[in-house]
C-alpha cells in the first residue's frame, strides 16, 4: 500500500489526474474519519475533506515522498480542521457565533456496557482540548505511531505522547463518573 | 517496578493494550494496579465500539464531483492567466523596454554627452572658437552674406547691428569677427 501511494503520487506530481483520484479513493475513509470524529458535524467535515483534497492537488510538488501520502493528507487535513475548531472557538465568544456543540453520529454499538457509559465517554471526548482529541484521534482511530503523529503535527514526540496521556486520564475520568 | 511507571506505560498503550513480563509480575502483585488494568482495559473496549458512520457513496460522488469543479476551475484559471501573460506580456516588455532605453539616451545625450563644438565648427568651417550647441547651427553662408553686407552698408565700426533674425550664436560669431578685426 505504501509503495502504491508513493508511485500513484508520483504519477499524480507528473500531471495524471486518475492516479490522483485513485489516491482520493484509496484516502477518503481515513480523512473522512478523522475530521469527522474531530467536528462531529457532517456537512462541515464533508467540506474539510474536499478541501483537504483540492489543497493536496495544488500542492502536490511540495509533497517530498520521504513520509506516505496518506501522512502528508492527514497533516492537511488535521491543520484544516484545527483551524477550523478554533476560528468556531472565537466565534462563539461572539453575540452572533454558534454556540452548539456538534457530536459525530456513532453507530450503537452491541458490547457496550451501557448507554450511559458510553454517553460519558462520547461527553468526555467532546471536552477534550482540539489538539489533545486530535492526537488522541490520530493514535486510537488511525492507528498510527507516536513519530508518525509527531511529524504530521509538527511537536516533538514527548509533547505528542504527553498529549495521549492527558487525553486517556480525561477520558478515564469520564467513565468513571458514569459507573 | 513502581506504580506510577505502570501506569504511565499502559495509558500510552490504549488502543493496543499488553503488558511485558516485568509488568504482568507487577500486575499480579499490586491490587491498585490491578484495579488500573481493569480500567484501561474497559475504557480501551468502549472506545474501540464507537464507531462513526463512514462516507457514503452519495457522499463520496458528490464530493468528487465537487473537486473536479474545483481542480477544473483552478486549472482553467491558471491557463487564462497563462494566456493573458502571453498575449499581453511581449507588449508589455516592449514598452518597459522602450521607456527603460529612451530614458537612459536621453539623460546621457543631456547630462552626460559632452558637446564636441570643435568638430562641430570644423565642420561648419567657422574658423573661430565660437561656442554652440549641438542642437543649433550656426548658418555660416547666411552670416557671411550679413556681414559682407553689413560691411558694405555701413563701413564703419559702429557696434549697433540690427539683425533681429541671428541667434545668439550667430551674434557672438560676429561680435568675435569684429574683435578678430575681419569687420571694422
Amino acid at each position: 500500500m505504501e509503495l502504491d501511494d508513493r508511485v500513484l503520487a508520483a504519477s499524480a506530481k507528473a500531471g495524471d489526474k486518475r492516479a490522483f483520484d485513485e489516491l482520493v479513493r484509496l484516502n477518503k475513509d481515513k480523512m473522512f474519519a478523522l475530521v469527522y470524529r474531530m467536528t462531529g458535524d457532517r456537512e462541515v467535515t464533508l467540506d474539510l475533506t474536499q478541501d483537504t483534497f483540492f489543497t493536496a492537488f495544488k500542492e502536490l510538488a511540495n509533497f517530498r515522498g520521504d513520509s506516505q501520502f496518506s501522512s502528508w493528507l492527514y497533516s492537511i487535513a488535521s491543520r484544516k480542521t484545527l483551524n477550523f475548531l478554533n476560528r468556531k472557538k472565537l466565534l462563539s465568544f461572539l453575540p452572533f457565533g454558534e454556540k452548539d456543540i456538534n457530536e459525530p453520529s456513532y453507530t450503537m454499538p452491541d458490547k457496550a456496557e451501557s448507554a450511559e457509559i458510553m454517553t460519558g465517554i462520547r461527553k468526555a471526548i467532546d471536552a477534550l482540548p482540539p489538539k489533545q482529541k486530535m492526537v488522541f484521534n490520530l493514535r486510537f482511530y488511525e492507528k498510527l505511531s507516536f513519530v508518525e503523529i509527531a511529524e504530521i503535527l509538527g511537536k516533538s514526540v514527548s509533547t505528542v505522547k504527553t498529549n495521549y496521556q492527558k487525553a486517556v486520564e480525561k477520558l478515564q475520568a469520564g467513565l468513571k463518573d458514569f459507573r | 517496578m513502581k506504580c506510577e511507571q505502570f501506569k504511565s506505560n499502559l495509558s500510552l498503550r490504549v488502543g493496543e493494550l499488553f503488558l511485558d513480563d516485568e509488568e504482568k509480575m507487577h500486575l499480579n502483585s499490586c491490587p491498585e494496579c490491578k484495579q488500573y488494568y481493569k480500567g484501561i482495559s474497559a475504557l480501551e473496549e468502549n472506545l474501540a465500539s464507537l464507531e462513526i458512520e463512514p462516507m457514503t457513496d452519495k457522499e463520496f460522488t458528490n464530493l468528487s464531483n465537487n473537486l473536479d469543479s474545483a481542480i477544473e476551475e483552478s486549472q482553467s484559471k491558471g491557463v487564462r492567466y497563462y494566456n493573458m501573460l502571453i498575449r499581453y506580456g511581449a507588449s508589455l516588455a516592449a514598452v518597459i523596454i522602450l521607456l527603460f532605453f529612451s530614458f537612459f539616451h536621453g539623460f546621457k545625450t543631456q547630462v552626460t554627452k559632452p558637446i564636441n563644438t570643435d568638430s562641430l565648427l570644423t565642420a561648419l568651417q567657422v574658423p573661430d572658437t565660437t561656442q554652440v550647441s549641438d542642437n543649433e547651427q550656426i548658418d555660416t553662408p547666411y552670416v557671411n552674406v550679413l556681414v559682407n553686407n553689413y560691411v558694405e552698408d555701413h563701413g564703419s565700426s559702429s557696434s549697433e547691428m540690427l539683425i533681429g533674425d541671428l541667434s545668439q550664436e550667430e551674434m557672438e560669431y560676429l561680435e568675435n569677427k569684429m574683435k578678430a578685426g575681419d569687420i571694422l
